[in-house]
Protein backbone atom coordinates (compact mmCIF):
# COMPACT_ATOMS: atom_id res chain seq x y z
CA UNK A 1 0.00 0.00 0.00
CA UNK A 2 2.73 2.35 1.05
CA UNK A 3 4.72 1.31 -1.97
CA UNK A 4 1.80 2.02 -4.20
CA UNK A 5 1.41 5.43 -2.66
CA UNK A 6 5.06 6.28 -3.22
CA UNK A 7 4.84 5.10 -6.80
CA UNK A 8 1.73 7.18 -7.28
CA UNK A 9 3.47 10.23 -5.87
CA UNK A 10 6.49 9.68 -8.09
CA UNK A 11 4.34 9.08 -11.08
CA UNK A 12 2.15 12.11 -10.49
CA UNK A 13 5.17 14.29 -9.84
CA UNK A 14 6.59 13.05 -13.11
CA UNK A 15 3.29 13.88 -14.74
CA UNK A 16 3.44 17.34 -13.21
CA UNK A 17 6.96 17.87 -14.42
CA UNK A 18 5.95 16.70 -17.86
CA UNK A 19 2.99 18.98 -17.70
CA UNK A 20 5.23 21.81 -16.75
CA UNK A 21 7.58 21.03 -19.61
CA UNK A 22 4.66 20.61 -21.95
CA UNK A 23 3.36 24.02 -20.96
CA UNK A 24 6.67 25.64 -21.83
CA UNK A 25 6.81 23.88 -25.16
CA UNK A 26 3.20 24.65 -25.97
CA UNK A 27 3.78 28.31 -25.33
CA UNK A 28 6.68 28.20 -27.78
CA UNK A 29 4.66 26.37 -30.38
CA UNK A 30 1.88 28.90 -30.32
CA UNK A 31 4.01 31.82 -31.42
CA UNK A 32 3.00 31.79 -35.04
CA UNK A 33 4.94 34.22 -37.22
CA UNK A 34 2.95 34.49 -40.40
CA UNK A 35 4.36 36.53 -43.27
CA UNK A 36 1.63 36.71 -45.87
CA UNK A 37 2.81 37.40 -49.37
CA UNK A 38 1.51 40.61 -50.88
CA UNK A 39 1.99 42.85 -53.87
CA UNK A 40 0.92 46.46 -53.43
CA UNK A 41 1.35 49.19 -56.00
CA UNK A 42 0.50 52.88 -55.94
CA UNK A 43 1.52 56.10 -57.66
CA UNK A 44 2.04 59.63 -56.41
CA UNK A 45 -0.93 60.68 -58.58
CA UNK A 46 1.11 63.35 -60.32
CA UNK A 47 -0.97 64.74 -63.19
CA UNK A 48 0.74 64.06 -66.51
CA UNK A 49 -0.09 66.25 -69.51
CA UNK A 50 1.93 66.34 -72.69
CA UNK A 51 1.56 68.75 -75.59
CA UNK A 52 2.98 68.48 -79.09
CA UNK A 53 3.55 71.81 -80.76
CA UNK A 54 6.13 74.02 -82.45
CA UNK A 55 6.85 77.73 -82.32
CA UNK A 56 9.11 77.89 -85.38
CA UNK A 57 7.70 78.22 -88.89
CA UNK A 58 9.01 75.40 -91.02
CA UNK A 59 9.91 73.19 -88.06
CA UNK A 60 8.29 69.92 -87.01
CA UNK A 61 6.63 69.49 -83.64
CA UNK A 62 9.23 68.38 -81.14
CA UNK A 63 9.02 65.46 -78.75
CA UNK A 64 8.05 66.17 -75.16
CA UNK A 65 8.78 64.38 -71.89
CA UNK A 66 7.33 64.26 -68.40
CA UNK A 67 8.98 62.63 -65.36
CA UNK A 68 6.55 63.66 -62.60
CA UNK A 69 5.10 60.23 -61.93
CA UNK A 70 6.55 57.89 -59.29
CA UNK A 71 5.36 54.31 -58.83
CA UNK A 72 5.56 52.94 -55.30
CA UNK A 73 5.41 49.29 -54.32
CA UNK A 74 5.51 47.01 -51.30
CA UNK A 75 6.23 43.41 -52.08
CA UNK A 76 6.66 40.18 -50.17
CA UNK A 77 7.25 37.15 -52.31
CA UNK A 78 7.16 33.43 -51.56
CA UNK A 79 10.64 31.93 -51.48
CA UNK A 80 12.65 32.02 -54.69
CA UNK A 81 10.03 33.92 -56.67
CA UNK A 82 10.08 37.42 -58.01
CA UNK A 83 7.80 39.94 -59.60
CA UNK A 84 7.80 42.56 -62.33
CA UNK A 85 6.23 45.95 -62.96
CA UNK A 86 4.40 46.16 -66.27
CA UNK A 87 2.43 48.91 -67.99
CA UNK A 88 -0.21 49.01 -70.69
CA UNK A 89 -2.89 51.32 -72.05
CA UNK A 90 -6.30 50.27 -70.74
CA UNK A 91 -8.40 52.95 -72.40
CA UNK A 92 -7.96 55.54 -75.13
CA UNK A 93 -5.69 55.30 -78.14
CA UNK A 94 -2.41 56.97 -78.93
CA UNK A 95 -3.03 59.69 -81.57
CA UNK A 96 -2.22 58.61 -85.11
CA UNK A 97 1.26 59.54 -86.26
CA UNK A 98 2.66 59.63 -82.73
CA UNK A 99 4.19 57.24 -80.24
CA UNK A 100 4.27 57.33 -76.46
CA UNK A 101 7.18 55.65 -74.73
CA UNK A 102 7.75 54.94 -71.06
CA UNK A 103 10.91 54.11 -69.16
CA UNK A 104 11.48 53.62 -65.45
CA UNK A 105 14.46 54.89 -63.50
CA UNK A 106 15.94 52.63 -60.82
CA UNK A 107 14.04 52.92 -57.54
CA UNK A 108 14.99 55.86 -55.35
CA UNK A 109 17.22 54.85 -52.43
CA UNK A 110 16.24 57.37 -49.75
CA UNK A 111 13.39 55.44 -48.13
CA UNK A 112 13.53 52.07 -49.86
CA UNK A 113 14.83 48.66 -48.88
CA UNK A 114 14.98 45.06 -50.03
CA UNK A 115 15.37 43.56 -53.44
CA UNK A 116 13.97 46.19 -55.79
CA UNK A 117 14.93 44.37 -58.98
CA UNK A 118 16.33 45.76 -62.21
CA UNK A 119 14.74 48.30 -64.51
CA UNK A 120 14.42 47.87 -68.25
CA UNK A 121 16.62 50.62 -69.67
CA UNK A 122 14.99 50.42 -73.11
CA UNK A 123 11.86 52.58 -73.22
CA UNK A 124 8.72 50.59 -73.99
CA UNK A 125 6.33 51.85 -76.67
CA UNK A 126 3.04 51.87 -74.77
CA UNK A 127 0.28 49.71 -76.23
CA UNK A 128 -2.72 47.68 -75.10
CA UNK A 129 -0.37 44.81 -74.17
CA UNK A 130 1.54 44.70 -70.87
CA UNK A 131 5.27 45.34 -71.24
CA UNK A 132 7.97 45.05 -68.60
CA UNK A 133 9.40 48.17 -66.95
CA UNK A 134 11.24 46.43 -64.08
CA UNK A 135 11.82 42.79 -63.14
CA UNK A 136 13.49 40.59 -60.53
CA UNK A 137 11.56 42.31 -57.73
CA UNK A 138 11.21 40.20 -54.58
CA UNK A 139 10.63 41.34 -51.00
CA UNK A 140 11.07 45.09 -50.82
CA UNK A 141 9.50 48.49 -50.25
CA UNK A 142 10.07 51.77 -52.07
CA UNK A 143 9.06 54.29 -49.43
CA UNK A 144 5.83 56.24 -49.50
CA UNK A 145 6.96 59.83 -50.12
CA UNK A 146 5.82 61.85 -53.15
CA UNK A 147 9.18 61.38 -54.82
CA UNK A 148 9.86 57.84 -53.61
CA UNK A 149 9.80 54.82 -55.87
CA UNK A 150 10.32 54.22 -59.54
CA UNK A 151 10.38 57.52 -61.46
CA UNK A 152 8.56 57.11 -64.76
CA UNK A 153 9.47 59.15 -67.83
CA UNK A 154 6.84 59.48 -70.55
CA UNK A 155 8.09 60.69 -73.94
CA UNK A 156 5.65 61.61 -76.69
CA UNK A 157 6.87 62.25 -80.22
CA UNK A 158 5.92 62.05 -83.88
CA UNK A 159 6.27 58.45 -85.10
CA UNK A 160 8.20 58.09 -88.38
CA UNK A 161 7.38 61.69 -89.43
CA UNK A 162 8.77 61.24 -92.94
CA UNK A 163 5.78 59.06 -93.76
CA UNK A 164 3.28 59.66 -90.94
CA UNK A 165 3.42 63.38 -90.20
CA UNK A 166 0.27 64.12 -92.20
CA UNK A 167 -1.68 61.85 -89.81
CA UNK A 168 -1.33 64.32 -86.93
CA UNK A 169 -4.65 65.90 -85.95
CA UNK A 170 -4.94 68.74 -83.49
CA UNK A 171 -7.11 67.56 -80.59
CA UNK A 172 -6.97 66.44 -76.95
CA UNK A 173 -6.65 62.73 -76.28
CA UNK A 174 -7.21 61.07 -72.90
CA UNK A 175 -5.34 57.88 -72.17
CA UNK A 176 -5.45 55.54 -69.16
CA UNK A 177 -2.28 53.67 -68.30
CA UNK A 178 -2.32 50.71 -65.90
CA UNK A 179 0.74 49.68 -63.90
CA UNK A 180 0.75 46.12 -62.53
CA UNK A 181 3.03 44.38 -60.03
CA UNK A 182 2.91 40.64 -60.61
CA UNK A 183 4.90 37.55 -61.48
CA UNK A 184 4.95 35.56 -64.69
CA UNK A 185 2.98 32.84 -62.90
CA UNK A 186 0.61 35.39 -61.35
CA UNK A 187 1.64 35.12 -57.69
CA UNK B 1 -48.42 35.69 -55.55
CA UNK B 2 -47.13 37.44 -52.45
CA UNK B 3 -44.77 34.58 -51.67
CA UNK B 4 -43.44 34.61 -55.20
CA UNK B 5 -42.64 38.34 -54.98
CA UNK B 6 -40.92 37.73 -51.66
CA UNK B 7 -38.80 34.96 -53.14
CA UNK B 8 -37.96 37.13 -56.14
CA UNK B 9 -36.84 40.01 -53.96
CA UNK B 10 -34.77 37.65 -51.85
CA UNK B 11 -33.13 36.20 -54.93
CA UNK B 12 -32.34 39.66 -56.24
CA UNK B 13 -30.90 40.62 -52.86
CA UNK B 14 -28.70 37.54 -52.89
CA UNK B 15 -27.60 38.36 -56.44
CA UNK B 16 -26.85 41.93 -55.40
CA UNK B 17 -24.69 40.79 -52.49
CA UNK B 18 -22.98 38.29 -54.71
CA UNK B 19 -22.13 40.91 -57.34
CA UNK B 20 -20.92 43.29 -54.63
CA UNK B 21 -18.59 40.67 -53.19
CA UNK B 22 -17.34 39.92 -56.72
CA UNK B 23 -16.63 43.62 -57.19
CA UNK B 24 -14.64 43.74 -53.99
CA UNK B 25 -12.42 40.85 -55.01
CA UNK B 26 -11.99 42.40 -58.46
CA UNK B 27 -10.44 45.46 -56.82
CA UNK B 28 -6.95 44.25 -57.30
CA UNK B 29 -4.39 46.23 -55.35
CA UNK B 30 -1.47 44.96 -57.39
CA UNK B 31 -2.43 47.30 -60.22
CA UNK B 32 -2.94 51.04 -60.35
CA UNK B 33 -4.42 53.30 -63.03
CA UNK B 34 -3.40 56.77 -64.06
CA UNK B 35 -4.87 59.13 -66.61
CA UNK B 36 -2.74 60.92 -69.11
CA UNK B 37 -3.70 63.92 -71.22
CA UNK B 38 -2.16 64.23 -74.66
CA UNK B 39 -2.72 67.42 -76.64
CA UNK B 40 -1.78 68.17 -80.23
CA UNK B 41 -2.07 71.93 -80.71
CA UNK B 42 -3.36 73.47 -83.92
CA UNK B 43 -0.39 75.12 -85.66
CA UNK B 44 -0.27 77.71 -88.46
CA UNK B 45 3.13 79.41 -88.67
CA UNK B 46 4.71 81.12 -91.66
CA UNK B 47 8.07 82.72 -92.31
CA UNK B 48 10.42 83.84 -95.09
CA UNK B 49 13.86 82.51 -95.86
CA UNK B 50 15.88 84.72 -98.17
CA UNK B 51 18.94 84.28 -100.30
CA UNK B 52 21.04 87.36 -99.60
CA UNK B 53 19.96 90.64 -98.11
CA UNK B 54 16.24 90.93 -98.76
CA UNK B 55 14.05 93.57 -97.19
CA UNK B 56 11.81 91.81 -94.74
CA UNK B 57 9.62 94.29 -92.91
CA UNK B 58 7.83 91.75 -90.78
CA UNK B 59 9.25 88.29 -90.25
CA UNK B 60 7.84 85.57 -88.06
CA UNK B 61 6.99 86.62 -84.50
CA UNK B 62 5.14 84.94 -81.68
CA UNK B 63 2.78 87.95 -81.52
CA UNK B 64 1.57 87.46 -85.08
CA UNK B 65 2.82 84.00 -86.03
CA UNK B 66 0.65 83.73 -89.13
CA UNK B 67 1.65 87.00 -90.90
CA UNK B 68 4.87 88.02 -92.63
CA UNK B 69 5.66 91.04 -94.84
CA UNK B 70 8.44 91.87 -97.26
CA UNK B 71 9.39 94.84 -99.49
CA UNK B 72 9.42 94.01 -103.19
CA UNK B 73 11.91 95.62 -105.59
CA UNK B 74 13.14 94.36 -108.96
CA UNK B 75 16.12 93.04 -106.98
CA UNK B 76 13.89 90.74 -104.97
CA UNK B 77 13.61 88.42 -107.94
CA UNK B 78 13.38 84.77 -106.94
CA UNK B 79 15.43 84.93 -103.75
CA UNK B 80 12.62 84.29 -101.29
CA UNK B 81 11.15 81.04 -100.00
CA UNK B 82 8.05 80.57 -97.89
CA UNK B 83 8.52 78.18 -94.95
CA UNK B 84 5.56 77.03 -92.89
CA UNK B 85 4.46 74.61 -90.15
CA UNK B 86 0.91 73.37 -89.95
CA UNK B 87 -1.11 71.04 -87.74
CA UNK B 88 -4.80 70.80 -88.51
CA UNK B 89 -7.84 69.25 -86.87
CA UNK B 90 -9.72 66.42 -88.53
CA UNK B 91 -11.38 67.68 -91.74
CA UNK B 92 -9.67 71.08 -91.80
CA UNK B 93 -6.80 72.51 -93.83
CA UNK B 94 -4.72 75.68 -93.76
CA UNK B 95 -4.19 78.02 -96.72
CA UNK B 96 -1.97 80.98 -97.55
CA UNK B 97 -3.07 84.31 -99.00
CA UNK B 98 -1.07 87.31 -100.23
CA UNK B 99 -1.89 90.98 -100.85
CA UNK B 100 -0.11 94.29 -101.40
CA UNK B 101 -0.12 95.70 -97.88
CA UNK B 102 1.78 98.93 -98.53
CA UNK B 103 2.73 101.27 -101.37
CA UNK B 104 1.40 101.78 -104.85
CA UNK B 105 2.80 102.01 -108.34
CA UNK B 106 1.91 103.78 -111.60
CA UNK B 107 -0.95 102.35 -113.66
CA UNK B 108 1.36 100.93 -116.32
CA UNK B 109 3.39 98.98 -113.75
CA UNK B 110 2.24 95.61 -112.48
CA UNK B 111 3.72 92.87 -110.35
CA UNK B 112 3.17 89.18 -110.96
CA UNK B 113 3.99 86.44 -108.52
CA UNK B 114 4.74 82.85 -109.44
CA UNK B 115 4.55 80.50 -106.48
CA UNK B 116 6.70 77.42 -106.92
CA UNK B 117 5.59 73.97 -105.85
CA UNK B 118 6.85 72.72 -102.50
CA UNK B 119 10.44 71.60 -103.04
CA UNK B 120 10.00 68.43 -100.97
CA UNK B 121 11.94 69.13 -97.79
CA UNK B 122 10.24 68.51 -94.46
CA UNK B 123 7.34 66.06 -94.27
CA UNK B 124 3.58 65.74 -94.18
CA UNK B 125 0.81 67.06 -96.38
CA UNK B 126 2.26 70.20 -97.97
CA UNK B 127 0.05 72.74 -99.77
CA UNK B 128 -0.68 73.04 -103.48
CA UNK B 129 0.48 76.16 -105.31
CA UNK B 130 -1.96 78.18 -107.44
CA UNK B 131 0.82 78.96 -109.90
CA UNK B 132 0.95 82.58 -111.05
CA UNK B 133 -1.16 85.56 -109.94
CA UNK B 134 -1.10 89.33 -110.40
CA UNK B 135 -0.66 90.90 -106.99
CA UNK B 136 -3.30 93.35 -105.77
CA UNK B 137 -4.45 95.01 -102.56
CA UNK B 138 -7.05 92.28 -102.19
CA UNK B 139 -5.91 89.02 -100.59
CA UNK B 140 -5.65 86.12 -103.02
CA UNK B 141 -5.30 82.48 -102.13
CA UNK B 142 -1.95 81.16 -103.40
CA UNK B 143 -1.41 77.86 -101.53
CA UNK B 144 -4.26 75.56 -100.51
CA UNK B 145 -4.86 72.14 -98.93
CA UNK B 146 -2.14 72.42 -96.32
CA UNK B 147 -2.56 69.52 -93.92
CA UNK B 148 -0.33 68.58 -91.02
CA UNK B 149 3.17 69.24 -92.30
CA UNK B 150 6.37 71.23 -92.03
CA UNK B 151 8.46 72.53 -94.91
CA UNK B 152 11.78 72.74 -93.12
CA UNK B 153 13.52 76.03 -92.38
CA UNK B 154 15.76 77.87 -94.80
CA UNK B 155 16.21 78.55 -98.49
CA UNK B 156 15.43 75.77 -100.95
CA UNK B 157 12.75 74.65 -98.51
CA UNK B 158 9.04 75.22 -98.88
CA UNK B 159 7.76 77.26 -101.83
CA UNK B 160 10.03 79.52 -103.88
CA UNK B 161 8.55 82.93 -104.79
CA UNK B 162 9.28 84.50 -108.21
CA UNK B 163 8.41 88.20 -108.57
CA UNK B 164 8.01 89.50 -112.12
CA UNK B 165 7.61 93.20 -112.85
CA UNK B 166 6.05 94.77 -115.92
CA UNK B 167 7.37 98.19 -117.01
CA UNK B 168 9.71 98.65 -114.11
CA UNK B 169 11.37 101.54 -116.06
CA UNK B 170 8.59 103.92 -115.07
CA UNK B 171 8.70 102.95 -111.43
CA UNK B 172 11.41 104.43 -109.24
CA UNK B 173 11.24 101.86 -106.46
CA UNK B 174 14.32 103.18 -104.66
CA UNK B 175 12.84 106.65 -104.31
CA UNK B 176 9.57 105.24 -103.14
CA UNK B 177 11.33 103.11 -100.61
CA UNK B 178 13.14 106.15 -99.24
CA UNK B 179 9.80 107.89 -98.92
CA UNK B 180 8.27 104.93 -97.15
CA UNK B 181 6.12 104.17 -100.15
CA UNK B 182 7.75 100.92 -101.17
CA UNK B 183 5.65 98.01 -102.34
CA UNK B 184 5.21 95.55 -99.53
CA UNK B 185 3.34 92.27 -99.66
CA UNK B 186 1.92 90.35 -96.72
CA UNK B 187 1.49 86.57 -96.61
CA UNK B 188 -1.01 85.09 -94.19
CA UNK B 189 -1.62 81.47 -93.23
CA UNK B 190 -5.16 80.73 -92.07
CA UNK B 191 -7.37 77.78 -91.24
CA UNK B 192 -10.47 76.77 -93.19
CA UNK B 193 -12.19 76.48 -89.81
Amino acid sequence: MKKTLILLIIFSSLMLTTNLWAQVWTAGDNVTLNIPEFALIETNYAPVSLSLTTSTAGAAVTSVSNSDLFVKISSLTPGATDREITAKISSGTIPAGTKLTLVSAACTTTNSGGDLGTVNSTPIVLSAIDQVLALGISSCYTGTGYNDGFQMTFTWSPDSPATNYSLLQSDTYNITVVFTLSAHDGN
Amino acid sequence: MNILTKIESQISLILLFYSLSTMVTAQNNNSVKMSLSLKISAVALIDFSTDGNQMITYSYSTIEPNNVEQIITPATGDKTWLNYSSIVANGLTNYITVYISSGSFPADVSLNLLIGADVGAGAGKKGISKGQITLSVFPQVIITNIGSCYTGQGIHKGHQLYYKWKNTESYDYSLNYENGKAIAVTYTISSTE
